[in-house]
């Protein structure tokens, strides 16, 4: 929201040379942020009013004119291209060092410049070329109006000399008494200390005469409706000091029936809206709207408008949505004579939902959803009419105003605990500062011991204060939350309850990282129908979003890899073979309403086609579950895959009898679906299961005294018999003096049987309390080549 | 046998001296140093030597013999040595030449500064606390006192899940905030309370370098009998003076949450230009930094607390957002996907 400067000062007397600056910050620490203060003087700095003296024609330019210009203190040429200057106008004139929006665009600073060889002093701009709104094109901007003598500068000569602050509208979300300027003034006033007036309008109406029939069929959602008929009015353009505050405030100025209408509402922050009575067909209903009715709002497009919809209605037609827009047809014309002004409350959130169907986001809006005191329809009421009346001498008020009221000045008494406030604040603050506090902002307050009982005014009590924490934050505020103290509490140092998994999470990633190394990335939480389908994944798991921000974007992910493989192909960009981790949460429907999320490790890693890619994401996920301290975890061949994972490279990984994930190579055929010509291997795990399982207490085991003895045995068998099963033989005909068995070659190919494969293992023998004998070790070969020629191995000796 | 003693030794002594090869070396091993050298010689001619000469002769032979070996070792390791030399200048390498390359992985910031931030909140007493991302409406609004009515409830801001809401949960939503986990950890732990919460949290807005529907928040509760604003500012100025490893200033200055009572913004002195002004506070010197405010008691009632006994504070941040500043991060979107060459700085 901008607030003129100017504007404030007739409600807060404000020193002539206040610190404009300093009194922003001052509002931003006690009441709202201020994001930009705009000196309207600044803006024009090194632009000024000159008189064109002579034109002549450009020597090697047909588009171009050479001007001689009286700019005061010195005569200067300028090179111009305007088709409309002409000898005698006073035009606007940047001089060297000026900043101004070559053609409305690029910020430029003026500089002296030669244009097709002939030098320019300066140029004459056209009004987007100094931020004062579009002109005709090709045409600069006429000033003559202004009768001022060349060298004027600009700035004095309009009248800018209004300082404006910014507010962010977001910090004004729960103060509606803060929406004109009004309201900042009172504020102002009691932050500075500098005197605020009232100032109401001065204006009689008529006891009798015509007064506008108003029935409100809903009076819970418009607890006020007031309205005042003006005759003969003649609708114009505003005077200048009008249009300057409502520029200054950020409106486009229409004419000046509707600018008082938006002026008032600046001024007051009630929002005020004026028929045109001609189009007026009975007295005004306030209802919601019929099912199909339509509008065509002010800004010339056709509204639908549905039951839910409170409308401004006469009794044939909606004239306007509620708060929200007019209507056109209803609306102010060029030849309008006669008005209705109505200033009404409406329901905070009636008005939102209906601004949101309407797609229509007003001034208006902005402050009937923050939800606005009913007192102030009738002062803003008299405002406006005392404004047309000053505008068109000619009017005259028709009659007294209607009134459909229909709420009860809230103004709730809170008691308050003083001391319980400083508790809460953190800092000692005396009773007699929260009263000198509480009546700075028209609180009255009376004290009954230690307790105060604080009157809240309405206009802060339709939303914002109504119990002891509100009125803690006036106090802190006010007091200043920079005197508040930094302490530590002083609260017993116990050590936290530790978050395992969080802790865990952070040592996985750097084992991944930073001894296995695989990059993290993050990727979003979902992907498209199209990932779906091309992954087979069953769509009823997956939730999907009702407003998502894109297509690709539809549904929840209830795996990491899609989107984990996705990202392969920006990596790749960089990096031969990426490998890729992510730590993140997956989403699926389950029995309950709540959906299932489940914390999941996934990688990803891309291979050349010769590398065995199952092995090399095999021997890193080993050796993450040796460093990390996951014992015993299972690796067993999936049976029933999922249409995207390799049929032959998939294993389960079971973990304490359960399921904790796989490990798989990509389908080639998907591979190849997403872009790939190399092969992917990938691994997900439930994150929460690794946790819970790891492996908390090593104990260093010492190593026998004894030597050791090893042997190594070569045995041929059929190439689907599982490294697994055999280990499991081996390790059954060795016993008990076996230490270790070690897989160190494996073999298909041309030089054994077709279907069979070789392996060659190395078997160590130890014992903690002798040194074994070559009895020992002939004993344990023995058994283990018998036990493998059992299970149809044929041992290569 | 003295005199052929002494006259070997010279011999020797100047053959060592004049050594100038390993195969010069050899000749003169095989010539005296040998099985069959002259030394091996003159041992055999001792035992011919009478048992009155032999002791003097066989000391004397001794100490030649030792004194010869030594001076051959020490020409032939000098002549080993010169002969490597010459062979190690062919293994001269390039130190300014890279080194063969070994790539490990990074860990991302955001990770890298959560950790940060968790530790040093929990070496202040907090726990760290996880909640769901696909909440109800009822957790991730109404009990957080933003009802129906609010206009953070909008569309434009909430993603919602299709599917039929729950009578008394509402609808799903991915989580705003990750304040619904304050809620949830109210409910099942109680007073006294220190957690902090950071997460992923989702609003359905138009993605630019500084916005993005996906982000990271950081949580933070406390509560207990007496805690006061005065308290907030406290930790959250240790808080920041540890992560930036400097002293940092805070200041409040009002603001507005729902789910707060007196709702504060809280900025930061700014790092960059020590408060001189600059383009990243927008010449303020300050650099807004997180809401906050006195927990509202609504939101206790319905976290089951008792608000005549306890009372505490809240306060949120976008940890996105402190990654961004800390290391200078001009582009939110670079934190997502995997654009290595921007990872592999971290």
């Amino acid at each position: 929201m901008f607030v003129s400067l100017n504007w404030l000062r007739e409600f807060v007397e404000l020193p002539k040379d206040i610190d404009v600056s300093a009194l922003a910050q001052l509002i931003t620490i006690r009441t709202a942020e201020i994001d930009h203060v705009i000196d309207q003087s600044k803006e024009l700095a090194g632009i000024v009013v000159a008189k064109v003296l002579e034109v002549s024609k450009h020597p090697d330019a047909d588009k171009l004119i050479v001007a001689k210009v009286d700019a005061g203190k010195e005569k200067l040429q300028v090179v111009c291209g305007g088709i409309n200057v002409k000898e005698g106008m006073l035009v606007a004139l940047a001089l060297p060092g000026a900043i101004v929006k070559w053609h409305g665009g690029e910020v430029v600073e003026m500089k002296i410049a030669k244009v097709r060889g002939v030098e320019s002093h300066g140029m004459i701009c056209a009004s987007e070329e100094i931020g004062l709104g579009n002109g005709p094109e090709k045409e600069i901007m006429d000033l003559s109006y202004l009768k001022v003598k060349g060298g004027t500068s600009l700035a004095e000569a309009l009248g800018k000399n209004d300082t404006v602050f910014e507010f962010d509208n977001k910090s004004l979300t729960h103060r509606p008494d803060l929406w004109g300027h009004l309201g900042i003034a009172r504020e102002i006033a009691a932050i500075t200390g500098y005197k605020f007036t009232e100032k109401k309008a001065k204006i009689e109406v008529p006891k009798k005469g015509s007064v506008p029939m108003v029935t409100v069929k809903n009076p819970k959602l418009c607890p006020r409706y007031m309205g005042l008929i003006i005759k003969g009015v003649k609708v114009a353009e505003s005077p200048e000091w009008l249009k300057q505050r409502l520029q200054a405030t950020g409106h486009s100025v229409i004419s000046n029936i509707v600018d008082v209408t938006n002026y008032v509402m600046e001024e007051i922050g009630q929002p005020l809206h004026a028929f045109d009575l001609r189009n007026l067909e009975g007295g005004i209903v306030v209802r919601t709207a019929k099912k199909d009715e339509k509008i065509v709002t002010l800004d010339g497009e056709e509204k639908q408008l549905d039951p839910s919809v409170l409308v401004i209605a006469d009794e044939k037609k909606a004239l306007a949505i509620a708060g929200v827009m007019g209507g056109e047809h209803s609306g102010i014309h060029a030849d309008t004579v006669d008005i209705l002004i109505e200033s009404a409350n409406f329901d905070p959130t009636s008005v939102r939902l209906a601004s949101i169907k309407a797609g229509l986001r007003t001034d208006s809006v902005q402050r009937f959803e923050k939800s606005l005191d009913p007192k102030y329809c009738k002062r803003a009421l008299l405002r406006a009419a005392e404004l047309i009346l000053e505008l068109c001498p000619g009017a005259e008020l028709a009659g007294p105003f209607a009134d459909v009221s229909n709420f009860e000045t809230y103004e709730p008494v809170v008691e308050v605990d003083p001391e319980r406030i400083s508790k809460k604040i953190g800092v000692e603050i005396s009773t007699a500062e929260m009263v000198k506090i509480l009546e700075s902002l028209k609180f009255e307050v009376t004290r009954e011991r230690k307790i105060l009982s604080v009157k809240v005014p309405s206009f802060r009590a339709t939303k914002d204060v109504d119990m002891e924490d509100d009125i803690v934050e006036e106090i802190a505020r006010m007091h200043g939350y920079e005197k508040i103290p930094a302490l530590v509490p002083d609260l017993p140092a116990k050590v936290p309850h530790e978050n395992t998994e969080r802790k865990n999470e952070h040592e996985i990633r750097e084992i991944f990282a930073y001894a296995l190394n695989f990059n993290e990335i993050y990727n979003y939480s979902f992907y498209s129908k199209k990932i779906i389908s091309d992954f087979a994944f069953p769509e009823k798991n997956h939730l999907r979003m009702l407003n998502a921000l894109s297509e690709d974007q539809s549904h929840l992910r209830i795996s990491l890899i899609p989107n984990l493989a996705e990202s392969l192909h920006e990596a790749a960009k960089n990096e031969e073979f990426p490998a890729l981790f992510e730590i993140g949460k997956t989403y699926s429907e389950g029995l309950e309403f709540m959906p299932v999320e489940k914390k999941v490790l996934s990688a990803v890693a891309l291979f050349k086609k010769e590398i065995n890619a199952f092995g090399v994401m095999k021997g890193k996920l080993e050796e993450f579950f040796y460093i990390f301290g996951i014992e015993n975890a299972e690796f067993i061949e999936a049976k029933n895959h999922a249409e995207y994972i390799h049929p032959h490279q998939c294993a389960e990984i079971k973990f304490r009898n359960k399921i904790i994930g796989k490990i798989f190579t990509l389908h080639p055929l998907l591979a190849e679906k997403l872009d790939f010509t190399d092969r992917i291997a990938a691994f997900e795990l439930d994150l929460s299961a690794l946790s819970a399982g790891k492996k908390t207490n090593i104990k260093f085991a010492p190593e026998s005294k004894f030597p050791s003895i090893d042997f190594d045995v070569s045995v041929v068998i059929d190439r689907k018999t599982e490294v697994a099963a055999l280990r499991a033989v081996i390790e059954k005909a060795a016993k008990p003096l076996l230490k270790t068995i070690e897989l160190f070659d494996s073999y298909e190919g041309d030089k054994i049987e077709a279907g069979k494969k070789s392996l060659a293992f190395r078997i160590t023998l130890q014992a903690d309390d002798r040194t074994l004998t070559s009895a020992d070790l002939e004993h344990a070969q023995h058994a283990v080549w018998n036990s493998l020629e059992k299970i149809g191995g044929h041992i290569r000796k | 046998m003295q005199e052929k003693l002494s006259h070997l030794r010279t011999e020797v002594e100047s053959a060592i001296k004049s050594v100038k090869s390993s195969a010069d070396l050899e000749v003169i091993q095989n010539k005296y140093f040998s099985r069959k050298g002259e030394i091996a010689l003159m041992m055999q001619e001792l035992g011919k030597l009478s048992p009155e000469e032999k002791p003097k002769a066989g000391q004397l032979l001794n100490e030649t013999k030792k004194h010869l070996e030594a001076l051959f070792e020490e020409k032939s390791q000098k002549i080993r040595a010169d002969g490597m030399a010459a062979e190690l200048e062919k293994e001269w390498v390039d130190v300014t030449a890279p080194g063969i390359p070994y790539k490990a992985g990074h860990v991302h910031p955001i990770s890298q500064v959560q950790y940060e931030v968790e530790e040093i909140f929990s070496s202040m007493g907090f726990s760290i606390e996880d909640g769901p991302e696909v909440e109800s409406e009822y957790y991730n609004f109404e009990s957080l006192n933003i009802p129906a009515s609010h206009p953070a409830r909008d569309m434009q801001d909430t993603f919602f899940v299709d599917k039929e809401g729950d009578s008394e949960l509402g609808r799903l939503v991915l989580r705003t905030q990750t304040s619904p986990v304050q809620m949830r950890t109210m409910q099942t732990k109680g007073a006294p309370l220190r957690i902090i919460v950071p997460g992923r949290v989702f609003r359905n807005e138009a993605t630019d370098a500084s916005h993005d529907a996906t982000f990271y928040q950081v949580e933070g509760l406390l509560i207990d009998e007496n805690i006061s604003l005065a308290h907030l500012k406290g930790v959250m100025q240790e808080f920041l003076s540890k992560l930036f490893k400097k002293n940092v200033l805070v200041r409040f200055r009002p603001g507005y949450f729902p789910f707060v009572e007196p709702g504060l913004e809280m900025d930061f002195a700014c790092l960059i230009c020590n408060q001189k002004g600059c383009r990243v506070c927008k010449q303020s010197g300050w650099v807004e930094f997180m809401g906050a405010g006195m927990v509202h008691p609504n939101v206790l009632k319905a976290g089951k607390i008792d608000s005549k006994k306890y009372q505490g504070w809240a306060f949120g941040f976008g940890l996105t957002r402190l990654v961004m500043m800390k290391y200078g991060i001009t582009d939110i979107r670079l934190l997502f996907g995997a654009d290595t060459r921007f990872l592999n700085q971290f």
